[in-house]
């Protein structure tokens, strides 16, 4: 029998409690809407609702992301040698790619996270085969989790 | 570039301090042409194209606009040879199919999720050893220990659920296992490599579609 959203969602620790050491003093607003946005993921997961954890899950990453990249404007900019210029215009694509770029020694995000995110159009639901959200949103919940340990970790350091 | 052909090189100028707002130096001389036109060119005309074949830097591409021969010529790796690309068949959706063909039909026209790069396989056929890779940045990269443990195809080998792999043109093999191995060879193999050499590798054993009906 296939693990169901809740119990997946129940050993995502870092879904289920996060602590955001990653975001930045100041940021409360940020931190406010990921913190709602991951407690109505946890929902959603506890409720079996496949479409609305891969959608969710997906914001979140975005979320993620663009405070992550933010806050590392400074060390990305150090490694290019050149000044980094942060868009906060771009979308979850492009962030991911400055993040893979930059951060894959700590972890690369695969392209299937965008191609998921993608599926709140119906065109691109479509390319799929049926049962395709049940299959992504296990792999979007535990591909957060770890992203979100990750980070949290590397704040640490 | 992709979108209307163009004819000719054109040429723009941008300064480098552009996200600023600021036209002022340094300033990067732009030579721009569709895709169409390059190609063309490089076939009827190659010493026009000579000055970007000789020296060059791939600073950015789209894999999904560029024909093959673009691609070989820029020597553009997006995936490691022998990569075979397909998709995880859960064994719900194995035991609902009637046969290969049917799930080619439901997966065919969609996204690869995974690839495999061989590395035994048995005088027979019957059964594959390899390393899995996913898409990261149109590139093919080989998973790692900690990177597998998202996908669903290893939470369900830990569990003890059946699992399959169909790759593009229609073969179908059982997971038998996943095993850790250490193996810095297969960086020579692989686009990437994993920071210890430490790799999940795979095993597989072939379905036949004589074998389907039983299932």
């Amino acid at each position: 029998m296939t693990d169901t959203l809740k119990s997946i969602c129940e050993q995502c620790t870092n879904l289920q409690n996060p602590q955001l050491d990653f975001v930045p003093v100041g940021s409360e607003r940020q931190r406010e809407i990921i913190l709602r946005d991951l407690a109505e993921l946890v929902s959603a997961a506890g409720l079996e609702r496949e479409k609305t954890v891969v959608i969710l899950a997906g914001c979140v990453f975005e979320s993620v992301l663009y405070l992550f990249i933010q806050e590392q404007v400074g060390f990305i900019s150090a490694r290019r040698g050149v000044e980094f210029a942060f868009d906060p215009e771009q979308s979850l694509d492009n962030y991911v790619s400055i993040f893979n770029r930059y951060f894959s020694d700590l972890m690369s995000i695969p392209d299937l996270v965008v191609n998921y995110r993608d599926l709140v159009h119906i065109n691109r639901e479509l390319q799929y085969p049926p049962g395709t959200c049940r299959a992504a949103a296990p792999e979007m919940l535990r591909l957060l989790d770890a992203l979100v340990e990750t980070l949290e970790a590397y704040s640490r350091e | 570039m992709s979108g209307p052909p163009i004819e000719e090189f054109a040429r723009d100028r941008f300064s480098l301090l552009w996200k600023t707002g600021t036209e002022a130096p340094p300033f990067v001389n732009v030579r721009s042409t569709s895709i169409d036109h390059f190609l063309k060119l490089s076939t009827e005309s190659p010493n026009e194209v000579a000055a970007y074949t000789n020296r060059y830097e791939v600073l950015y591409f789209d894999k999904k606009l560029l024909p093959p021969p673009i691609v070989e010529m820029f020597h553009i790796m997006t995936e490691p040879p022998g990569l075979v690309k397909g998709w995880y068949v859960p064994a719900t959706e194995y035991s609902e199919a009637k046969t290969i063909q049917g799930l080619l039909a439901r997966h065919a026209h969609t996204k690869c999720e995974l690839g495999l790069v061989k590395t035994s396989e048995s005088a027979d056929f019957e059964y594959v050893k390899g390393v899995l890779n996913v898409e990261v940045q149109q590139k093919w990269l080989p998973l790692s220990p900690q990177g597998i443990l998202p996908y669903t195809y290893y939470s369900d080998y830990k569990i003890k659920q059946a699992g399959y792999f169909l790759f593009e043109g229609g073969s179908l093999y059982q997971i038998l296992k996943f095993e850790v191995i250490t193996a810095p060879e297969y960086a020579n193999r692989l686009l990437g490599r994993t920071s210890d050499d430490r790799y999940p590798e795979v095993y597989l054993r072939a379905v036949h579609q004589s074998s389907e009906s039983a299932a």
